[in-house]
């Protein structure tokens, strides 16, 4: 029962990743960590009364102190990211709240989301994360125009994918949620154009 | 490639987009005759000018209306579709 | 003639490079291309002419002509004029039968007058057959240039990258250079593209004009990007620009364009104007000056305009004896005055008539000039000047292919005879001598006034004043001088002479347009860059128009050459894994696609008949699992959940009670059923629905609309990534999933067909529901995609003791038509209702609303006369029966048939088709018209093959 996929839809490929190196392009699979969505009708208004930030308008995110992040997917609908590098309950602790007041017979709260499940994650970090994505992705993500807490829904390699502008100690990095079962796929095209710059996952 | 402004995304590229077709208020299909309903199910108007139509960003599955000119293929305005101000009664 | 010290921009002398052009090995230094290195070893024939094999040779040395393309390895029709030379390269030329130095194919030479224009389209045809039988065969031998292998393996990686600049400039000459500096200024990012190794554009070659305070600066500035080597291929929409550089496709939207891409020297008409030894000025200039090479001992440079005499001043300084052939009857150019002092012969008022064939047309060896009368045409004694080269300055072209693919019309001023480009798209700038400033001043001011022309309407500012055209131009308004011989080449790649386009136009074909498609003028592979304009001016002589009113043929990308690789680029073929897949791996899954997703077709090698029957054999008499994860889901939430399922799918869904199942059939407004699945019923308002695995994302994308319409209180997600399934199936089912589970009763009463459920599986959330699926007593088993492959695993585990084995999408496809299911999208087309299917049963007659209600209600009145049938044969006739394969009636087709196998539960072929409603009743028969064209009788019977009653199913 011990599965790697539990863990991430990269889990089979990881030993082809290469340990950390000051390189241009570093991918961290994140996809083991949690997350969650919150969809529907007074989402907006149930999500604003358990966070401290809430999003400026749509397409942008808000990191919470303890470095967690709510995204604005548009209308009512979010996604609920803990810091990587934290030991955050950010995303259990709202799915519990939801439950709880759910359960309390709260209407109009919105529902949650499977996202641990449906996305993969990805942190994709580096001075040229930018230009390396210009290969596979038709949205501009030179730093000085997609700015930290920008997020584009967008298409990369021809699927679907959430990005989300998050640094990392000080380097351009993007967060990039995409279809799980895509996780092969996605593997094969972000090693090719990484490689360029002496890049891949790690 | 065109560009396309998506009223939640912003512009993007017109591949991230299909065109749903021609915007029409659905008829109330009870109180339609046989050859209203067929010409509304059937047959497009194709006009050569400014129309309406639906658009759908895919990445996103959001909708929205576009005024586009036909013999141009001059993208002049998109809104949302809550923007077109009609009764959201047409069913009850 | 191997010149030994050779001194030029582009070259570096003290590194030779050693490469073979048609079996003969040259030497020629680092920074040559093919054509400058070969020229510098006197090899001046590059080519042969397409149709009547004539030696070809330089002509511009910019890559804007055919004369030059050679064949590299497996790659065709590479400019030899800017393709660098290598170390062992290894070049060869095209078009030729036999060699290059001796073409069996240059009798076709003497052959011009049976080939008049247009003789394709009158030769050809006649008698009937004959196209196909002798000329197709004849002519595909004789056609094309250069030679694939259509089997060899890609020639690199080639990829393609987007980009993003607030300013591009197309043209590294000195307008453009100009302009991105302005435009700089401006701080935002800047493009700038040049085709060329160098920047400079004509500045790097021409006489007098110096460029290098201008490079400096703009190689200094920060915010301007440098390509070199980089060619823009085509304009699109919203300032899209395809630029091509090394292997890499880069698609930039530029936020304001600039092109200042000059201008292309036009050659001018006279007999046998295409020998090697004739070329452009410039390309005697670049010749020189980029890369050492003299091109000649003995020169003619034929005048028509001021641009000439520098080219025959750098002629003189390279120790070229140089004669003047001067069209015009009073030059007082500058530079003209300058030759004179030089001591060169200057012909005022003299055209070339001829230029004289060095034996087998391999160079020139000399020309006859004559004097010009008022009209322009040659006249009284003529006078031969040996010579073995030939300058041609007459008059240029705007590059103006890119301004024409954004929008611009292309004028001709009479006066300046001279194209004009307008109307262009208002982000889109034209800068310097393409715009008509042609003094290097005027056009370096015309350019910083474009550029910062296109850095005010990025802050929409207003632009400043831009410097007037010039009112002259170097162009001679009639270099063309017809011989009564002919090869007097206007189109030089479709060999294309000035009696061609005349006949053309007389003919009847006096729109431009047609005496391209006519004569093929312009549609070899320089594109019209040398033959638009002589074309135009002929024709509007031809047809008493102005050349203005006949205009130039649309220019479309790309504006040059580009490889098939480049636009195929990097390929990206998504495909989608269920969390299962490394377990189908392990147990020998044979794939097939389903969408995008992998599916296991089958299991295991061998016969694959015996295999899928072996697994349709086990899952009816014991256990069998297969992997449905790929089917879509989606979560349906909300207090008005069943109300959007009502008017969504045909059936009612109001009243069905929580933990119970109910088909979907979904038609469209016109009625055409286009999904099915199954609606659980989780809570009052919650469903979880399915869709078939290939329509799930536009359901799911079609349910958003309707409710963007709607509003109703609801929620849709489409979860179908987010969960895994299993159905596991067959007689002992249930034996299994009960040492799975405690948390669900699994006995027929406490779950029985149609109930859905909710609890751990192997310790796992799950939801379960029973549904017929492949006709036996069975589970289907959703999980959280993480935990897919541990369900499966413990499945597996738990199935050994009863010899479970999985089962693939062939097996499963076998097994639901054996039960008479439908697969939409193969048993159903655009037009299928529900009653053709027989599924009125599915469609709820009371409510109020479905999407295509009104549709079918219309339809219903006047069926139509097919309907889906089920039949069967005994056994599978010799020649075989297939999808697709037609129903005959008499002599109509009356359908087709969708599905069909070799049932191994019935024992017979089995299979759906379309037939006349006449038809459809149990015991009618059929024919089949099999793919040979052989016909078989089937005969109808109730599609449901297997256990009609539902009794195993319903266990």
């Amino acid at each position: 029962m011990n599965n790697p996929i539990a863990q991430s839809p990269f889990a089979h490929r990881l030993s082809d990743t290469r340990p950390a190196v000051s390189s241009g392009v570093n991918i961290t699979d994140l996809s083991a960590l949690p997350r969650t969505g919150f969809k529907g009708r007074g989402t907006s208004d149930w999500l604003a009364s358990q966070v401290a930030t809430m999003p400026a308008a749509p397409n942008r995110a808000a990191f919470q102190g303890d470095g967690a992040a709510i995204a604005w997917l548009g209308g009512q609908e979010y996604l609920a990211l803990p810091d990587p590098e934290g030991n955050s309950t950010f995303c259990a602790s709202l799915t519990q709240a939801w439950e709880k007041d759910r359960t309390s017979g709260a209407q109009g709260i919105g529902f949650p989301l499977p996202r641990e499940d449906s996305h993969s994650w990805l942190w994709i970090t580096g001075t040229d994360v930018p230009v390396m994505m210009a290969k596979i992705c038709g949205v501009d993500l030179r730093p000085d125009v997609f700015a930290e807490e920008n997020m584009a829904q967008t298409v990369v390699a021809r699927i679907g994918a959430i990005l989300l502008r998050r640094d990392r100690d000080g380097e351009f990095g993007l967060y990039m949620l995409s279809d799980f079962a895509s996780g092969h796929y996605l593997w094969d095209v972000l090693q090719d154009a990484a490689a360029e710059y002496d890049g891949g996952f790690v | 490639m065109k560009l396309m402004a998506c009223p939640l995304n912003g512009p993007r590229n017109i591949s991230e987009f299909i065109c749903h077709g021609e915007f029409h208020n659905q008829p109330v299909p009870e109180n339609t005759s046989d050859k209203d309903w067929a010409d509304y199910v059937w047959l497009a108007d194709n006009a050569a000018g400014v129309v309406r139509e639906w658009w759908c960003h895919t990445p996103t599955n959001y909708w929205f209306i576009a005024e586009r000119n036909t013999m141009t293929d001059e993208i002049l305005r998109t809104y949302p579709s809550d923007d077109l101000g009609q009764s959201k009664e047409t069913r009850s | 003639m191997t010149q030994i010290t050779r001194t030029g921009a582009l070259i570096d002398s003290a590194k030779p490079i050693t490469f073979t052009f048609e079996g003969k090995r040259y030497s020629g230094v680092q920074g040559d291309t093919i054509a400058s290195a070969l020229a510098a070893n006197g090899q001046w024939v590059l080519s042969r002419s397409f149709k009547y094999h004539r030696p070809r040779g330089i002509l511009t040395m910019a890559g804007q002509d055919a004369n030059t393309l050679v064949q590299i390895g497996n790659e065709v029709s590479v400019f030899a004029d800017r393709h660098p030379i290598s170390e062992g390269l290894v070049v060869k030329a095209q078009n030729v039968n036999g060699s290059l130095e001796k073409d069996r194919d240059f009798f076709m030479n003497r052959m011009g007058r049976f080939m008049p224009v247009g003789f394709y389209y009158r030769t050809f045809y006649k008698p009937k057959g004959i196209w196909e039988k002798i000329w197709e065969p004849l002519i595909r031998a004789k056609a094309g240039l250069g030679t694939l292998d259509i089997n060899a393996p890609e020639d690199g990686y080639h990829d393609k990258a987007y980009g993003w600049y607030d300013v591009v400039v197309v043209g590294a000459g000195p307008a453009g250079l100009a302009a991105a500096l302005e435009a700089a200024k401006s701080g935002g990012s800047v493009l700038l593209v040049d085709e060329n190794p160098q920047l400079g554009g004509a500045a790097s070659y021409a006489r007098g004009m110096d460029a290098q305070n201008l490079i400096d600066q703009v190689e200094a500035t920060d915010n301007i990007k440098i390509w070199t080597d980089a060619v823009c291929n085509g304009w699109f929409a919203d300032n899209w620009l395809a630029v091509i550089q090394g292997n890499r496709l880069h698609k930039i939207r530029a936020r304001q364009l600039v092109l200042a891409t000059g201008l292309i020297e036009q050659p001018a008409q006279f007999r046998n104007n295409d020998l090697p030894g004739i070329m452009q000025g410039s390309a005697a200039q670049r010749l020189i000056k980029t890369y050492g090479v003299t091109p000649g001992q003995t020169a003619v440079v034929l005048a028509g305009n001021d641009d000439a005499y520098g080219v025959a001043l750098d002629l003189v300084d390279a120790g070229v004896s140089v004669t003047v052939c001067e069209l015009r009857k009073e030059a007082k150019g500058p530079l003209q005055a300058r030759v004179q002092t030089v001591g060169l012969t200057i012909h005022d008022g003299c055209c070339i008539n001829e230029a004289l064939p060095a034996p087998g047309h391999k160079h020139v060896r000399g020309v006859t000039i004559a004097e010009l009368d008022d009209a322009g045409a040659a006249t009284g004694k003529q006078r031969m000047l040996p010579c073995d080269l030939v300058c041609m300055s007459v008059g240029y072209t705007p590059t103006y292919q890119l301004a024409v693919q954004a929008g611009g019309k292309v004028g001709y001023n009479d006066e300046t005879a001279m194209f004009s480009i307008t109307g262009h798209n208002a982000d889109v700038g034209l800068a310097g001598s393409m715009d008509g400033r042609y003094a290097l001043e005027r056009c370096v001011e015309h350019g910083a006034a474009m550029g910062a022309r296109a850095a005010a309407r990025l802050s929409e500012a207003d632009a400043p004043e831009a410097p007037d055209k010039c009112a002259t131009s170097p162009n001679y308004p009639w270099p063309i001088f017809p011989h009564p011989k002919g090869k007097d080449f206007v189109d030089f790649d479709e060999d294309l002479q000035i009696k061609d386009i005349k006949n053309a136009v007389a003919e009847g074909y006096r729109e431009l347009e047609l005496v391209k498609r006519f004569s093929t003028v312009g549609m070899g592979p320089s594109q019209g860059r040398h033959a638009a304009l002589p074309t135009a001016r002929l024709v509007a002589k031809h047809s008493d128009r102005t050349v203005a009113e006949v205009g130039v043929t649309t220019s479309r990308p790309p504006f040059t050459t580009e490889k098939i690789a480049t636009l195929a680029g990097r390929k990206f073929t998504p495909m989608r894994r269920t969390p299962m897949h490394a377990q189908h791996e392990a147990a020998g899954a044979e794939w097939l696609l389903a969408g995008n997703w992998q599916r296991p077709a089958y299991y295991g090698r061998g016969s694959v008949q015996r295999i899928i029957a072996a697994e349709v054999n086990n899952a009816r008499t014991n256990v069998g699992m297969i992997d449905v994860s790929t089917l879509g889901g989606l979560d349906v939430r909300g207090p008005d959940a069943a109300e959007f399922l009502n008017r969504m799918y045909t059936f009612a869904y109001a009243k069905l009670p929580i933990g119970k199942t109910r088909y979907l059939l979904m038609t469209n407004e016109a009625g055409t059923v286009i999904d099915d699945g199954v609606a659980c019923r989780i809570a009052e308002d919650y469903f979880y629905i399915s869709a078939t695995t290939t329509g799930v994302d536009n359901i799911y994308r079609n349910m958003l609309w309707w409710n963007t319409q709607w509003q109703l209180d609801v929620d849709i997600a489409n979860v179908t990534a987010a969960f895994a399934g299993v159905n596991l199936a067959g007689p002992n089912a249930r034996k299994v999933l009960d040492k799975l589970t405690d948390d669900i009763a699994t006995d027929a009463e406490d779950f029985p067909y149609l109930a859905y459920r909710e609890g751990d599986v192997a310790g796992i959330p799950a939801r379960a529901f029973r549904v017929g699926f492949i006709g036996e007593l069975g589970y289907e088993i959703h999980v959280p995609a993480r935990n897919g492959a541990a369900l499966w695993d413990a499945i597996a585990e738990a199935g050994a003791e009863f010899g479970i084995r999985p089962f693939g999408l062939e097996a499963q496809r076998v097994m639901r038509l054996e039960k008479g299911h439908v697969i939409v999208g193969q048993d159903t087309d655009g037009m299928t209702t529900p009653e053709e299917l027989d599924m009125t049963w599915a469609v709820a007659k009371k409510k109020p609303f479905f999407v295509g209600k009104r549709s079918l209600e219309l339809r219903n009145k006047t069926l139509g006369d097919r309907k889906l049938v089920g039949f069967a044969l005994d056994v599978m006739p010799k020649a075989g029966l297939e999808e697709g394969n037609l129903v005959i009636k008499g002599n109509e087709i009356a359908g087709f048939v969708t599905s069909i196998c070799q049932s191994p539960s019935v024992g017979k072929v089995i299979g759906l088709a379309y037939a006349a409603r006449s038809d459809s009743g149990t015991g009618a028969k059929i024919t089949l018209r099999a793919s040979d064209g052989s016909l078989h009788q089937a005969t109808i019977c109730s599609p449901h093959f297997y256990d009609p009653d539902n009794k195993r199913q319903e266990m």
